[in-house]
C-alpha cells in the first residue's frame, strides 16, 4: 500500500496548534492550518490515506467521504510542493 | 583559509568579522564604509580578501549563490564568495574599486556568522525611542525610509538592515552599516525590542495587530539568509522566540500618513508599564 510521510529536508515548528514550514531546496516558506498541520505532524511515521483519514475523522467532527476527499487534496499539494514523499508501494506516486 | 595580512574587525552587537587582507585599499574602505563599527580586537568569522583588476565578465548580471555541502558561494562581475556554513571563515575576492563588493560580501558574512550565533538580519528599519526598540520590517519600497523621515521624535537605528538577537535575556535590535538613504550611523546603537511593525503602503493607514503565526511568516519573509541554513531550523527557532518575546502588528501606511499619532498609543501604552 502507498504510503507517505514528510520530507526530513523541512523545518517546521508548531504554534498555537497550526504549522509554519519552511523549504529549504526552493526557499519557500508554507503555513499549515489546524486540520493539515495534524496530518503533518501524523506524517512523522509513514501512513497511508486510509491511516490518515481514519486518523482526522476520530480528531475532527468530519464527515469520512469529505475528510477522504480534502486529505487527497492536501496530499497532492503537498507532494507538488515537496513536503511529503511516498514510501513503500513500489515508490511511485499514484497521483 | 589561512593567510596573513593586516586585520580590520568589525562588530555589529554580539556578531564580529575579522577582515584579514594585504590590500590597504581594502582596509581603507572598511574604515570608509563600516567605520564606527570598526573594533580593535579580531576572531568571529576570520574573511581572506584579496582583489583583482578587471570585472569578470563572466559573471555579469545578478549574484549567484549556491550552497554546496557546508560551504556557500557567491559570484558576480566583481565579487567571489566563499564562507563555511559554521561561520568560522571565509575567502573573498573583491574587483579593487568596488564598494558594493565590500558591502556584499559584509553583508553574507554577518548574516551567515549571524545565524550561527543567534542573530538575524532582517530587512527592516528600526528606531529607539526612549530606550525602547521598535522594528519595522518591509518589502523594498514599502515605505522604511520614509517613515524613519516622519517619525521625528525617535532615534535612527537604521533604514535598512537591523540585526536582531537576544543579548543579557532580551531581544534587542542593533544598529547596522548596511543602510540605505540614512547611511552609516555616527555610532553603534542598540535598544531592547518593544514591538514589530510590518509596514505596507496603503490608501488608508491602520495598526493591526497580528498573531504568532502569522508574525512568523512575515519575519521569515524578511529574513536575511534564512535559507542559507542548514535545515532551517536555527532561523525558525529564532523568529519563533522572538515573536513570543514581542507583540508584532502590521502597520498600513498611506502616502500622506503622520505615523506618530497612529503608533503613539502603542508607544505610550508600553512607557507606562
Amino acid at each position: 500500500m502507498q504510503t507517505y510521510r514528510c520530507n526530513d529536508e523541512i523545518a517546521y515548528r508548531v504554534i498555537d496548534e497550526e504549522a509554519v514550514l519552511l523549504n529549504p531546496v526552493d526557499n519557500r516558506i508554507h503555513l499549515l492550518n489546524e486540520v493539515a498541520t495534524f496530518v503533518w505532524k501524523l506524517l512523522a511515521e509513514p501512513q497511508s490515506i486510509d491511516d490518515i483519514v481514519s486518523a482526522v475523522c476520530r480528531e475532527f467532527d468530519v464527515d469520512p467521504e469529505r475528510a477522504r476527499s480534502d486529505i487527497d487534496e492536501l496530499r497532492v499539494q503537498m507532494l507538488e510542493k515537496g513536503l511529503i514523499e511516498t514510501v513503500g508501494g513500489g515508490g511511485v506516486d499514484a497521483r | 583559509m589561512a593567510g596573513s595580512g593586516s586585520i580590520s574587525s568589525i562588530e555589529i552587537g554580539p556578531v564580529r568579522v575579522t577582515v584579514e587582507s594585504d590590500s590597504s585599499w581594502i582596509h581603507r574602505s572598511l574604515r570608509s564604509e563600516f567605520g564606527p563599527f570598526i573594533t580593535g580586537s579580531g576572531a568571529g568569522l576570520r574573511l581572506r580578501v584579496t582583489t583583482f583588476g578587471e570585472p569578470d565578465a563572466s559573471c555579469e548580471g545578478g549574484i549567484q549563490v549556491r550552497r554546496r555541502g557546508e560551504e556557500l558561494t557567491a559570484s558576480r562581475g566583481d565579487l567571489k564568495l566563499r564562507l563555511g556554513m559554521n561561520g568560522g571563515a571565509g575567502e573573498a575576492s573583491i574587483l579593487e574599486g568596488s564598494l558594493p563588493g565590500v558591502r556584499v560580501a559584509l553583508r553574507f558574512a554577518f548574516t551567515v556568522r549571524g545565524l550561527c550565533v543567534g542573530a538575524i538580519l532582517l530587512h527592516a528599519a528600526a528606531t529607539r525611542f526612549r530606550d525602547r526598540g521598535w522594528v519595522f520590517p518591509g518589502r523594498s519600497g514599502a515605505g522604511k525610509t520614509t517613515l524613519m523621515r516622519r517619525l521625528a521624535s525617535h532615534r535612527k537605528l537604521t533604514d535598512e538592515t537591523a540585526l536582531i538577537a537576544r543579548h543579557d535575556g532580551r531581544w534587542r535590535v542593533f544598529a547596522t552599516p548596511f543602510g540605505g538613504d540614512f547611511g552609516l550611523p555616527e555610532e553603534p546603537d542598540s535598544a531592547p525590542v518593544d514591538a514589530i511593525m510590518f509596514i505596507e503602503k496603503d490608501l488608508r493607514s491602520e495598526l493591526r495587530q497580528i498573531d504568532r503565526l502569522e508574525a512568523v511568516y512575515r519575519i521569515l519573509q524578511h529574513t536575511m539568509g534564512w535559507g542559507l541554513e542548514d535545515r532551517c531550523g536555527r532561523v525558525l527557532d529564532l523568529a519563533t522566540e522572538l515573536t513570543e518575546a514581542c507583540e508584532s502588528f502590521v502597520l498600513r501606511l498611506s502616502l500622506d500618513a503622520d505615523p506618530e499619532p497612529l503608533i503613539g498609543k502603542r508607544f505610550n501604552a508600553n512607557l507606562s508599564l
